[in-house]
């Protein structure tokens, strides 16, 4: 398979929307406004291309409205390219939706026919499918209920085990992976595993960066309708990950219609570099937030990882840095930090003189003071940071809540408030074990 | 062309089971369910044979039976055509959501009309029994004339389906142009009743023709005036590839439109 031909061939394809912006679709209008309809074209893909070999497993990500499901919709046919071309060369099944089509009055059972019939198959073929559909969906004697009588969660079950007894050669798949209870959850991942060891190919458009990470064999990052980065999916991931909590810290993350000024290649290399020396906003009601004697004032903070300023991956080292300046001299101080989840729980908080550091006194002038975790190990979420400066009576010179945030990402789901750090140890007594890639 | 075809035959478990759907949904929750399939042309027929023969006194022979021909061929072509006009809002969930091929939908409507024509016709031929009409050779016409209204139905369908989606007054406007196009159609009169000249204009009525065709293998008992015919078969290939080419471009946009 030397030269073996794409399954999917997307080939520099444009895609815009007309977004109305006042719908003209009445007659009377469609005259009154002929000529200056008043709609705006959002470019939805631009200029986008990308090769999907045969029994290739691929994961689309992206931010919302990045153009990953619009792409992934052109894949499907129910969207056609104004611009460039797309080749499919397979039979193709998409799951875009989970159940649409279902009837809510007519049972589980028969609208397996009916979505099956949806999604090409034929009556003999669902004929033969259907016990494994059943058996697959779990759900017993309720499939001669009407499906109206579901819960939400059922539903999602018959729709799921019905799409995936299609036998596809290209398997097309939108955010369903999120499906019931997590024994199902599994059940799918499986089910999607098995597909994949059949060599089908497979492209995914998912939130879920670890399931990407552990099912797919190639991530293909979608950013303001382009293709910002393709490739092994442990350095996608990371990357993706990386920039887009940076841009959440910045609050750049509102979508906007405007994307000619967005080049392919204005990423995260010059913006980190420009926010490094980035000062901290000084929140609006400081009265609340900050007292003390004021012989010390702590100037600004700075918290830095090497994925840069308010961010840090779980697990890497983190450095948050106190500039001050002494306005009297003062003996005997130490210099604090508290870091507190967004409920407002302590976290974890420390300072100079509870870790036994030697004592800090301090003449006028100015000077930083480093708070170093070689691995910071609080799961995702946005922390605030209060520092402070006391006296050894624990009266403030200098105490600011909420003097700064960080954001912390992770490519791992574990789950917590931190990640312990830890080992595995498996040994063998007697059981036969085997090891293999999940 | 042939590829599309072959899609569309491809996907006939799915044109099926939306036939089915629509005509088991139909009267879903009625007190008769399914039995309005059958009750609502027999009412249709006593409406009709009460205001024609007993009020406006038609002097035809059989009047109830030549108009009821008339008017089941007819509504297989209105009721196809009109409701087609929305199907693809209508069902706009599946437009967006799952590929196949949209002509699908138009052609479930149609589908679905061909049918109640069928079960209308267990209401029809008891009653042409009953009031003196006996199978001849010439019902073997049937089928044809059907094929032939079928292909003019699905052309038109194909049509308005498409064009609605982008003009939605369309829906409407179809529905007086419905009622207009049903009296320029011989069905509540023949053709005969017309001031000499006037004739002419129904001939180049795609629907007249078949409605006509139908009146003459059942009342008439002739076989229908071939002529005619002919170009009916005509107008209705060229309406079919005109509505279908149409359609295959508009239904690129669909997804986004509905």
């Amino acid at each position: 398979m030397t030269d073996a031909q794409p399954a999917i061939r997307v080939n520099h394809v444009t895609k815009s929307f007309r977004v109305h912006l006042e719908r003209n679709q009445t007659l009377k209008e469609k005259i009154l406004y002929a000529g200056r309809a008043k709609y705006r074209d959002f470019v939805a893909l631009r200029d986008v291309s990308v090769d999907i070999m045969p029994g290739e497993s691929v994961g689309l990500i992206g931010v919302n409205g990045s153009g990953k499901s619009t792409l992934l919709k052109l894949m499907s046919r129910i969207l056609y390219p104004d611009v460039g071309t797309i080749e499919v060369a397979g039979r193709v099944s998409s799951l875009l939706e989970l159940g649409a089509g279902f009837h809510p009055d007519f049972s589980g059972r028969e609208n397996i026919f009916m979505n099956g019939a949806l999604l090409g198959l034929s009556r003999r073929e669902i004929s033969y499918k259907i016990g494994e559909i059943i058996e697959f969906s779990e759900l017993g004697d309720f499939i001669d209920e009407p499906v109206r009588s579901y819960s939400s969660g059922m539903y999602m079950r018959l729709a799921f085990s019905v799409a995936v007894a299609v036998d596809p050669e290209i398997l097309l798949i939108d955010e369903i992976l999120a499906v019931g209870d997590a024994a199902f959850q599994a059940k799918c991942m499986s089910r999607l595993k098995e597909l994949r060891g059949q060599d089908k190919t497979i492209v995914i458009v998912t939130h879920d960066a670890s399931a990407v990470e552990r099912f797919c064999d190639k991530v293909v990052w979608m950013h303001n309708s382009r293709v910002r980065m393709e490739g092994q999916p442990v350095e996608c991931i990371q990357t993706y990950l990386a920039t887009v909590f940076r841009a959440a810290n910045e609050g750049a993350n509102t979508m906007s219609f405007d994307r000619t000024g967005a080049h392919p290649d204005h990423t995260n290399s010059s913006s980190l570099a420009d926010e490094a020396t980035g000062e901290e906003r000084v929140d609006t009601d400081p009265m609340d937030l900050r007292w003390g004697t004021g012989d010390v004032v702590i100037d600004r903070i700075t918290v830095t990882s090497s994925m840069g300023e308010g961010l840090v991956k779980c697990g890497d080292p983190l450095d948050i840095t106190m500039h001050f300046h002494v306005v009297r001299s003062v003996q005997d101080v130490d210099f604090g930090v508290g870091i507190f989840s967004e409920e407002g729980t302590q976290c974890y908080g420390t300072n100079t003189r509870v870790d036994r550091h030697q004592t800090i006194s301090l003449e006028v002038g100015t000077g930083h003071v480093t708070f170093r975790a070689d691995n910071f190990c609080l799961l995702p979420g946005t922390y605030a940071i209060d520092v402070a400066c006391s006296a050894a009576d624990t009266q403030a010179h200098d105490y600011w809540r909420k003097a700064s945030k960080v954001q912390v990402f992770s490519d791992r789901p574990d789950v917590g408030i931190c990640r312990i750090p830890h080992d595995w140890e498996l040994i063998r007594d007697t059981a036969s074990i085997e090891f293999a890639r999940m | 062309m042939v590829s599309r075809i072959a899609e569309v035959w491809q996907y006939r478990a799915m044109l099926w089971s939306l036939v089915l759907s629509e005509l088991r949904t139909r009267y879903r929750g009625s007190f008769l369910g399914f039995l309005w399939t059958f009750i609502n042309p027999l009412l249709m027929l006593l409406v009709y044979t009460f205001v024609f023969s007993k009020i406006m006194k038609v002097v035809m022979p059989h009047y109830p039976t030549f108009m009821f021909i008339g008017l089941l061929a007819w509504n297989l072509f209105a009721s196809g055509v009109q409701s087609s006009s929305s199907v693809i809002v209508r069902q706009g969930s599946l437009v967006k959501k799952i590929y196949f091929p949209r002509e699908i939908l138009p052609l479930s409507v149609v589908g679905g009309s061909v049918i109640n024509y069928a079960f209308s016709l267990v209401i029809l031929i008891p009653f042409l029994l009953v009031s003196g009409f006996y199978p001849t050779f010439y019902w073997f016409y049937i089928p044809i004339i059907l094929l032939m209204e079928t292909i003019l139905t699905v052309g038109l369908a194909l049509l308005f389906a498409s064009l609605t989606v982008y003009l939605r007054d369309l829906e409407h406007m179809l529905n007086i142009f419905m009622m207009l196009w049903f009296y320029f159609t011989p069905v509540v009169y023949s053709l005969s009743m017309l001031p000499g000249r006037m004739s002419v204009i129904f001939k180049f009525n795609p629907v007249a023709d078949a409605v006509l065709a139908f009146q003459s293998v059942l009342y008439y008992n002739q076989s229908p005036h071939w002529k005619l015919f002919v170009y009916g078969c005509f107008v209705s290939i060229v309406l079919l590839l005109l509505g279908w080419s149409i359609f295959n471009r508009l239904s690129r946009r669909f997804a986004e439109e509905v």
